[in-house]
């Protein structure tokens, strides 16, 4: 497809903004044009968490020679080229600054061959100024390097977070690209170890087992496809009723391709496991949703991952639908424990259905791990999965405590009930990453290093991840075969009154089952171990003072909603409840 | 069982065996006090089968017997007793315990004192003597430095090496080491070791306030026990079994920097650190400043909250060596400098990731090393 | 009861004995030992046995316990200083990792009274993973003293690597005549009852005893088979109503399975002619008449449909469901 600048008119209708607001969106911008270009095979090498180093190697059509030095004009884009032509938006990168924006703030190297042409093309670019152009060979398609990034904008640059911070941004893009395009191969490495690869064979669930890991992959459950195909296709995996999560980000939603962030469709995706899932807990998934070009609006907003729907409630409608039909008809679990009906089938339909649900169980030994606990709604049922989980907490009065282990607080907005241990996992768990992120994180050193033994997968993934671990406060080292030698532990552990060494094995063992290999989240599989040793116990009772201590800490938390491990902190019984249940 | 004998002298033996009564045991026997009339005297006993307490009172006994009462009962009961003579006198049938006092009258129902488990008892001659002075000051040395969590057992005892006129108290949690030397009187035949449970030495600090004579230390021909042997008490200790880490090796030989410190303001300055270091691990940093010809030296203690504020104090002090900057947890530097027992301590350093080591200045015999802390990377 | 006796004074489980005074006798205790066999078949007094023998004060005759002597007097009770029983709150219920790092913690003392210190570890496979994790700890490098006994009904449902490491004990069910004697000696009950119980039993002595402490077991029993009588004519939704009423007393719900399965296998074995190896023996004429109704086929699909319900149960399906599905299985 030809490059052409676009009409002034059209520039004008795009949404303004900076495109470039930190390494991941560069990330963005290349793999989209790369996306755009047919690639099969994208790969996206870092250094430095983007900041110094980032190339987009692909294999698609590549740029011909004359149109190569257009490619950076502002506003260029070989996509569009009349106003008509946003309406009918089907490829990504619509707004055509992406290389123009880059070239602007870095060091750009540019190099491209189209199939049809000989030899290849290579354009440098520093600060917007074109500082060569030459002939030069590589096969078919296109690589862009791009070299300290802000290099020109000390102001930006200061903005940027660390590279572990970068880092994660890019795992999180690049997985969404592997998802919406199983048929892509898309490899990601960091300072030159591979982190992420989806095998684009067009397989779905292979990209979702390299991505949350083989249990979940093989556990998720395809959407059943509609028949005849409706305006609205929904496609995609969702988790059984039995696999669920602590928080909503592990829905991921792609319409046309595209990713995008809507609460409303998430909330149709949710909706779809009403009774099905614990209080709290909500399901995993990967949802396409594909309609008329016509039919939706990207251009809301400049990260491009809002849209806005000419008919919402039928978007909505049709992902529900899709999801609970799937539910209904792939879970393996019997999906309505209470209500039975009213009066009973004949024999032997009501026979065969329970038969059938029935043979689905597996037998007692693997299924002890995977029981879920039954949790008490809150409130009227429904209203629950409505509470927003990130919400702040409102001041709150610490009232007593239950047990050794609840505490009472109130509210304006009512009456809390605390779970002590809960809730100092969560005020833990966030000031533990603050503080690794300002590399605070105090390491307490052992009077003789203690050996511990470890399965060799375990081993294998302390090792691999010995830089987050030292950043959390241990220091370890192999000891050959699977055995490691501990020379510090984080503080918080060391303190602890429990054994110290423990939380290794935890951490260990988190790992290994974790169903995330992607670096952002490792730390905090790790920050979970560590706070769940230290946090106050339930059945400790606590004085006034320190529930007091606590519940400001946890005002200050951005999800002081659930602990770290997914479950509730607290239970909320609004001011309307109260009188409701008393029947005022 | 019929014995009578004073309020007062009661009422203090039960406070003593009380300590170790084990009030939520599945032995429902080991949350009562034996009594059992010995000699002509009262013998109380209360054990936890971790550390056993027995105490004799004077008492006028009239029939030999014994039998076992729930503790809190009959401590509650003792103590409202007025300060007279009391007589109790055991129902064997129904093991019930009538007391009188006074004009009051109470009841008690008690447990088989065969229920009891046995109470070994020092039997002859040949127990090690020492001083009870400096056994007290050895213990509130070094009992604080073991281990409180139960993973690893031997390191929640204190190690008692008996050696030639030497006993040797050793204590680690992992993080920090404290170790005692104190003589003795008479030499031992022949070198060997045991480990005590901390809580059993904290214990017989407690109760040997006012011992002056000295104690003596016998182990069972088992040597599953050691008794403690004090005026009309003796504290009984299970031991740990198992082998206690070779400390000598944790004890660094050679140091770079050496500063005496007044260990008054040494401690002062800790217990402020102490008001931000607790947000943040307690980590406490410490800047040694050599002094030059003209001016002493320095160390400069500071303590940096994120979320409350910080402190630096500036201390005098007496330097040798090079400068150096190092973290410890300032609970564990409070801790030993509350016992320490000197006016002058010195701190024997090298590189802020070596340990760290504290000894009085003037005695030789104790000897305390502290890990350092870091900021991880 | 007797005093000191080459079989510990159990009721059979004669090798089992042997095994273990022989390794009293020579010496040659094992740190650990594994206990598998059937609820109520005698694994916790054999235990207790063991202890005894080990905590004997009177240790003239070979090791064995004399069964008067004041340690073996506590531990009969359970109350020796040197003895930690451990086991869940309750059937059904969990054995927390906090109750075997307390056994860890008290084990690493030195025993109080005696040589040893014995562990008891009941119904083991009700442990959670995290304490069946500690006591392997344990396991892997006990002090001298220490004898642990994990006792347990199925030792598959254990960490294999905590079978390896102990050695194992089966004690399989006794001979009905066996039982038999036992309770007409030991327990002075009358001929015809002691018949009954030790058929009904199993070979379970255990469960024979507390049959007899338990005066309105034989009521419940009747009462069951007279429903599961009742049942095979009633109408689809009274066996409907019946499951649902039984659904909610879940801890009867297995015994009413068991005793359904025992007589069912009875219905089978009358229907095929073979009367030697009979459960219920009381109740003849009731299963004659079933046998006749049913025959070998039709005995055979309730007990295949009553199995797979207890399957199912342990599978922690819906157990409404399940016996529902139960109740479309039998037969008319």
């Amino acid at each position: 497809m030809p490059i052409r600048v676009l009409p002034e008119q059209v520039a004008s209708q795009i949404a303004a903004g900076e495109v470039v607001e930190r390494p991941s969106s560069v990330v963005k911008e290349l793999v989209e044009n790369s996306i755009d270009a047919g690639a099969r095979d994208v790969q996206v090498e870092t250094r430095a968490g983007g900041k110094r180093f980032i190339r987009v190697s692909d294999d698609g059509d590549g740029v011909p020679a004359a149109e190569v030095e257009i490619a950076f004009h502002r506003h260029a884009t070989s996509k569009l080229v009349t106003a008509e032509d946003l309406a009918r938006i089907t490829t990504l990168g619509f707004r055509g600054e992406a290389l123009a924006s880059i070239a602007a703030v870095s060091r750009v190297t540019f190099v491209t061959r189209s199939a049809d042409e000989p030899m290849g093309t290579l354009l440098r670019v520093e600060g917007g100024q074109v500082t060569a152009l030459q002939e030069s060979g590589r096969p078919p398609g296109t690589s862009v390097t791009v070299e300290d990034l802000f290099f020109n904008v000390p102001a930006r640059r200061k903005f940027l977070r660390t590279e572990r911070t970068e880092r994660r941004h890019i795992d999180a893009w690049l997985t969404r690209y592997g998802l919406a395009y199983p048929g892509l191969r898309v490899t990601l490495s960091h300072d030159g170890r591979t982190v992420f690869q989806s095998p684009g064979n067009d397989r779905l669930r292979d990209v979702m087992i390299a991505v949350y890991g083989l249990e979940v992959g093989a556990a998720v459950l395809q959407i059943v496809p509609e028949e005849p195909p409706p305006e609205v296709r929904v496609s995609g995996f969702v988790s059984p009723p039995a696999l669920h999560r602590a928080n909503r980000s592990y829905i991921t939603l792609f319409v046309n391709g595209r990713w995008v962030q809507d609460a409303g469709l998430t909330y149709a995706v949710i909706q779809a496991y009403h009774t099905l899932l614990p209080s709290g807990r909500y399901p995993l998934a990967v949802v396409m949703v594909d309609l008329p070009p016509a039919d939706v609006d990207v251009n809301v907003h400049p990260a491009k991952s809002e849209v806005r729907f000419r008919d919402g409630d039928a978007v909505f409608r049709a992902v529900q639908k899709a999801v609970r039909r799937t539910l209904l008809q792939r879970s393996p679990v019997p999906i309505t424990p209470s209500a039975p009906p009213a009066t009973w089938p004949t024999e032997t339909s009501a026979a065969s259905q329970r038969r059938e649900q029935l043979a689905h169980l597996r037998p007692r030994q693997s299924d002890r791990q995977f029981q879920f606990e039954q949790r008490p709604a809150v409130g009227a049922p429904g209203e629950s999965v409505l509470a927003a989980a990130t919400e702040r907490l409102p001041p709150l009065r610490v009232v007593g405590q239950i047990g050794g282990t609840y505490v009472v607080a109130e509210g304006p907005e009512g009456l809390y009930l605390i779970d002590q241990h809960a809730a100092h996992e969560r005020v833990l768990f966030e000031r533990l990453l603050a503080e690794r992120e300002r590399a605070e994180v105090v390491s307490q050193a052992l009077l003789n290093p203690q050996s511990v033994d470890l399965s060799p997968e375990a081993a294998g993934m302390l090792e691999e991840h010995r830089e987050t671990l030292d950043s959390l406060g241990f220091e370890i080292e192999p000891f050959g075969g699977a055995t490691v030698l501990v020379r510090a532990l984080p503080a918080l552990v060391a303190e602890q009154n429990s054994d110290p060494l423990q939380v290794l094995e935890d951490v260990a063992a988190a790992l290994v089952v974790g169903d995330a290999p992607l670096s952002g989240r490792v730390e905090e599989a790790v920050a979970r171990q560590v706070c769940k040793r230290f946090a106050i116990k339930a059945g400790q009772v606590m004085t006034t003072a320190e529930m007091e201590e606590l519940i400001r800490a946890l005002e200050g938390c951005t999800n002081p909603r659930t602990c770290p491990h997914g479950r509730p902190t607290m239970i909320h019984l609004s001011v309307a409840q109260l009188a409701r249940e008393f029947g005022r | 069982m019929k014995v009578s004998c004073l309020q007062e002298n009661l009422s203090k033996g039960l406070s003593i065996v009380g300590r170790a009564v084990s009030p939520r045991s599945t032995l429902p026997v080991l949350s009562n006090v034996l009594l059992a009339t010995e000699a002509g005297r009262l013998e109380l006993s209360a054990t936890n089968l971790e550390v056993g307490i027995n105490c004799w009172i004077g008492a006028k006994v009239e029939e030999d017997g014994a039998t076992t009462v729930p503790a809190r009962t009959f401590i509650d009961l003792v103590n409202a007793l007025p300060p007279e003579q009391v007589d109790m006198e055991l129902v064997v049938q129904t093991q019930t315990l009538n007391l009188r006092a006074g004009r009051s009258e109470a009841n008690v129902k008690g447990i088989d004192a065969q229920e009891f488990p046995l109470v070994p008892v020092p039997e002859g001659e040949g127990g090690i003597s020492i001083e009870a002075d400096a056994l007290r000051t050895a213990i509130s040395q070094v009992a604080f430095a073991a281990a409180t969590d139960e993973s690893r057992p031997i390191l929640t005892g204190v190690l008692a090496k008996f050696e030639e006129d030497q006993l040797t108290l050793a204590a680690a949690d992992g993080f920090r080491l404290s170790v005692r030397t104190i003589p003795l009187p008479q030499p031992v035949p022949d070198p060997f070791s045991i480990i005590i449970p901390a809580r059993a030495l904290v214990e017989l600090g407690r109760i040997s306030g006012e011992q002056e004579d000295p104690i003596i230390i016998t182990i069972t021909p088992t040597r599953n026990q050691v008794l403690f042997q004090l005026t009309d008490i003796v504290l009984v200790s299970q031991l740990i079994d198992g082998n206690f880490p070779d400390y000598r090796q944790i004890i660094p030989q050679d140091w770079m920097t050496r500063s005496v410190l007044d260990t008054a303001a040494f401690l002062k300055a800790c217990k402020t650190a102490l008001i931000f270091a607790r947000d943040a691990a307690h980590i406490t940093r410490m800047h040694v400043k050599p002094g030059s010809d003209l001016s002493p030296g320095h160390l400069v203690v500071s303590a940096t909250s994120a979320e409350t504020g910080d402190d630096v104090s500036e201390l005098d002090a007496n330097i040798e060596g090079e400068g150096v900057e190092i973290a410890f947890n300032v609970k564990y530097l409070i801790d030993l400098l509350s016992v320490i027992g000197t006016p002058q301590v010195a701190l024997y350093t090298t590189t802020s990731s070596s340990p760290g080591v504290l000894r009085p200045v003037g005695d030789v015999d104790y000897t305390h090393v502290i890990m350092p802390m870091h900021l991880g990377r | 009861m007797e005093t000191a006796s080459p079989t510990w004074n159990l009721v059979g489980h004669r090798w089992a004995v042997q095994f273990l005074r022989h390794a009293v006798d020579t010496d040659t205790v094992s740190h650990a030992y594994l206990f598998i066999g059937p609820a109520n078949v005698g694994k916790m007094t054999l235990a207790l046995a063991l202890a005894s023998a080990l905590l004997c004060q009177n240790q003239t005759d070979a090791h064995t316990p004399c069964g008067t002597c004041r340690a073996c007097r506590l531990v009969t009770a359970g109350h020796h200083p040197d003895l930690h029983i451990i086991e869940s709150e309750q059937v059904g219920a969990s054995l927390k990792i906090e109750q075997v790092r307390d056994l860890e913690r008290q084990v690493a003392l030195r025993p109080v009274e005696g040589r040893w210190r014995v562990a008891i570890l009941s119904r083991f496979e009700e442990a959670t993973i995290s304490a069946a994790n500690a006591l392997l700890k344990t396991l892997e490098e006990p002090p001298p003293y220490v004898v642990i006994v994990v006792l347990t009904a199925d030792a598959s449902a254990l960490l294999p690597t905590i079978v390896s490491r102990c050695q194992r004990v089966p004690l399989r069910p006794l001979p009905v005549a066996l039982v038999r004697e036992a309770l007409v000696e030991r327990w002075n009950v009358d001929a015809e009852r002691a018949d009954l119980l030790a058929h009904l039993s199993g070979g379970r002595v255990g469960w024979a005893v507390r049959q007899l402490e338990d005066k309105a077991a034989f009521q419940r029993r009747t009462h069951r088979l007279d429903d599961l009588d009742r049942l095979l004519a009633a109408s689809m939704t009274e066996r409907f109503r019946y499951a649902e009423k039984l659904a909610r007393t879940s801890a009867a719900v297995q015994e009413i399975l068991d005793l359904w399965l025992g007589w069912w296998r009875d219905v089978m074995l009358l229907a095929a002619d073979e009367n030697a190896l009979l459960t219920n023996v009381d109740c003849r004429n009731m299963l004659q008449d079933h046998a006749r109704r049913f025959g070998v086929k039709g005995s055979m699909d309730v007990l295949q449909a009553l199995q797979q319900a207890v399957d199912r149960l342990n599978c922690n399906a819906n157990p409404r469901l399940a016996l529902e599905v139960l109740m479309l299985d039998l037969p008319r």
